[in-house]
């Protein structure tokens, strides 16, 4: 009579689905995709311009008309949170992929061929370590000017000794294991086992420290657009507005202030979460 | 007769941290002809590894020569031609099958690119040649379709032997390729490996701590010690009556029934 089945006695793929079911997972997925939603439709919704404000309602609180309330100049502070978004999500996603292209390469290279090209490689790496990410923003915008571009650029540098430290002790470990010598023996050309079989073993911790890599990259751009560095008013990013909310801050108002922060905090913690998650996975091809 | 592997006076150096030199083999010479097998043993660190990864290409002798075929091997094997020869002149299977195989390629996938390195373009053709590998190592269809974590340890040995062979080897290197299974599979292999000697002609050079396993699979068998040949001879004679001391040893360290350890003084 009974149909009740243990999850030990059902076929593999069932049991596989049972587990994939991860509420942290879905909860973090959740978050990006409104994140995602906020910037592409946020400022479409919202009929108001990021950067014309109504004067005659400068400062006020959140009501229905204005969500999240407006700012000194009148502007409506969800539709910049919205806009700002699009520069303070893409911007640091720009620069995490630049660095993780650019660190796979050098990890493959220094880990295939090893010996000295390894060593100048890794120092190399080393001395580009030595340097704060947000120093070397702060110099890439002493020489280059204020805006966007310089910080990203930066550090997308500034962050290839991270990934590339992580990727080439994996691919180290890898290109000694036997098949990658059975590659080789058995007639493949190098280039074919290094490009086809050694580099996507890189593939899941580069994801894992490129993700959590993400969180601080936005609160670096962030941290220089907070410093007046980065992005220029009236263009609107998180970074910014938590700078220009300070004062009416100070006077009671902390809407400019607090919500582009909570977008932050909430972003940095959900791709961790999510590096997290991907930290459980790494192993899951053995 | 012709010798499909003549290995002469290999001789192989480590350059030690502090400038000393670790001589691992010493002036090792040895020969397999056609279809024959001929075993390596001795204990770990007596070279014998190294001397299979010398003939297999892995590693460079300090000095000696390796021919195939009685011809000598191409230094530079960068040209595509001569990669090829290679790799149909010997193939190797390792000791650990959970390493061996990519754990991100399926059994099909892995074999059908060794056929396209080797000039089979014709995807029909490299999946009935697959399928027809898979039977010969005695696997059922579905495990091509398998990645290497969904299958068992011999099972993952037959993948590596199905692999090596898709080349069409002469000679193929066992390097303790059945001492990591447990004893029922490693039979099983062992008979395959047999079948196998016959059925596609293959010589074999098998490197192995375990005589009981030799004496199965080898028609010759050479014992080394600290990088020396201290001796050689058939399979039989060797092992039922060794001349040297040290064969005697490692043939007196076999699990027997009645075999008593020789207590350690403590």
């Amino acid at each position: 009579m009974t149909t009740l089945a243990l999850p030990s006695v059902l076929p593999r793929g069932a049991r596989e689905r049972f587990r994939s079911v991860d509420p942290v997972a879905l909860v973090v997925g959740a978050v990006c995709a409104l994140l995602v939603l906020l910037a592409v439709v946020g400022p479409m919704i919202s009929g108001y311009d990021s950067q014309t404000g109504d004067i005659l309602h400068a400062g006020e609180g959140p009501s229905a008309a204005h969500w999240f309330g407006t700012d000194a100049l009148g502007r409506d502070i969800f539709t910049r949170a919205a806009v700002g978004a699009r520069l303070s999500l893409v911007a640091p996603a720009v620069c995490v992929l630049i660095a993780a292209a650019v660190a796979t390469v050098l990890a493959l290279v220094s880990s295939w061929f090893g010996g000295w090209v390894d060593t100048a490689i890794t120092r190399g790496l080393d001395i580009v370590f030595a340097f704060p990410s947000l120093l070397f923003a702060l110099i890439a915008i002493a020489i280059f000017g204020t805006g966007i571009t310089a910080p990203v650029i930066a550090l997308s540098i500034a962050y290839v000794p991270y990934l590339a430290r992580v990727a080439r002790v994996t691919a180290r470990r890898e290109r000694h294991a036997a098949y990658i010598t059975a590659g080789t023996l058995q007639g493949l050309a190098p280039s074919r086992v290094a490009i086809r079989h050694l580099l996507p073993s890189m593939f899941p911790v580069i994801r894992t420290q490129a993700t959590i890599m993400y969180g601080s990259c936005l609160t670096d751009l962030a941290g220089i657009s907070f410093l007046g560095l980065g992005v220029q008013p009236p263009v609107a990013e998180w970074g910014s507005m938590v700078n220009e909310g300070r004062t009416a801050l100070l006077d009671g108002h902390p809407e400019e202030a607090l919500f582009p922060g909570l977008l932050i905090v909430v972003t940095v913690v959900a791709f961790n979460l999510l590096a997290e998650r991907f930290a459980l996975r790494e192993d899951r091809v053995k | 007769m012709v010798e499909q592997l003549t290995a002469r006076h290999l001789r192989k150096e480590y350059r030690l941290r502090g400038g000393e030199t670790l001589v691992a083999v010493h002036d090792v010479s040895f020969s397999v002809s056609a279809g024959d097998s001929l075993a390596i043993v001795g204990e770990s660190g007596s070279g014998k590894t190294t001397c299979a990864r010398i003939v297999a290409g892995l590693e460079p002798a300090t000095s000696g020569t390796v021919l195939f075929d009685e011809q000598e091997v191409d230094a530079a094997q960068a040209r595509v031609s001569a990669r090829r020869w290679r790799a149909r002149q010997v193939q190797m299977v390792f000791q650990d099958p959970y390493s061996s195989l990519d754990p991100r390629q399926s059994v099909n996938d892995s074999v059908s690119e060794v056929l396209a390195a080797h000039g089979l373009h014709d995807r029909r053709e490299r999946a009935a040649r697959t399928a027809d590998l898979l039977d010969k190592v005695g696997l059922p269809e579905r495990v091509g379709r398998s990645k290497p974590k969904q299958l068992s340890g011999g099972q993952r040995q037959r993948v590596a032997i199905m692999k090596a062979l898709a080349v069409k080897p002469r000679l193929l290197i066992l390097d303790e390729a059945v001492s990591a299974l447990d004893v029922s599979v490693q039979a099983q292999v062992i008979n395959l490996l047999s079948d196998l000697r016959a059925s596609e002609k293959l010589a074999f050079l098998f490197i192995s701590h375990d005589l009981g396993v030799v004496r199965q699979v080898s028609d010759r068998v050479m014992v080394m010690r600290h990088g020396r040949v201290v001796e050689e001879g058939s399979t039989d004679a060797v092992l039922d009556a060794p001349s040297d001391p040290y064969t005697q040893r490692l043939l007196d360290a076999i699990p027997r029934p009645g075999w008593k350890p020789v207590a350690r003084a403590v």
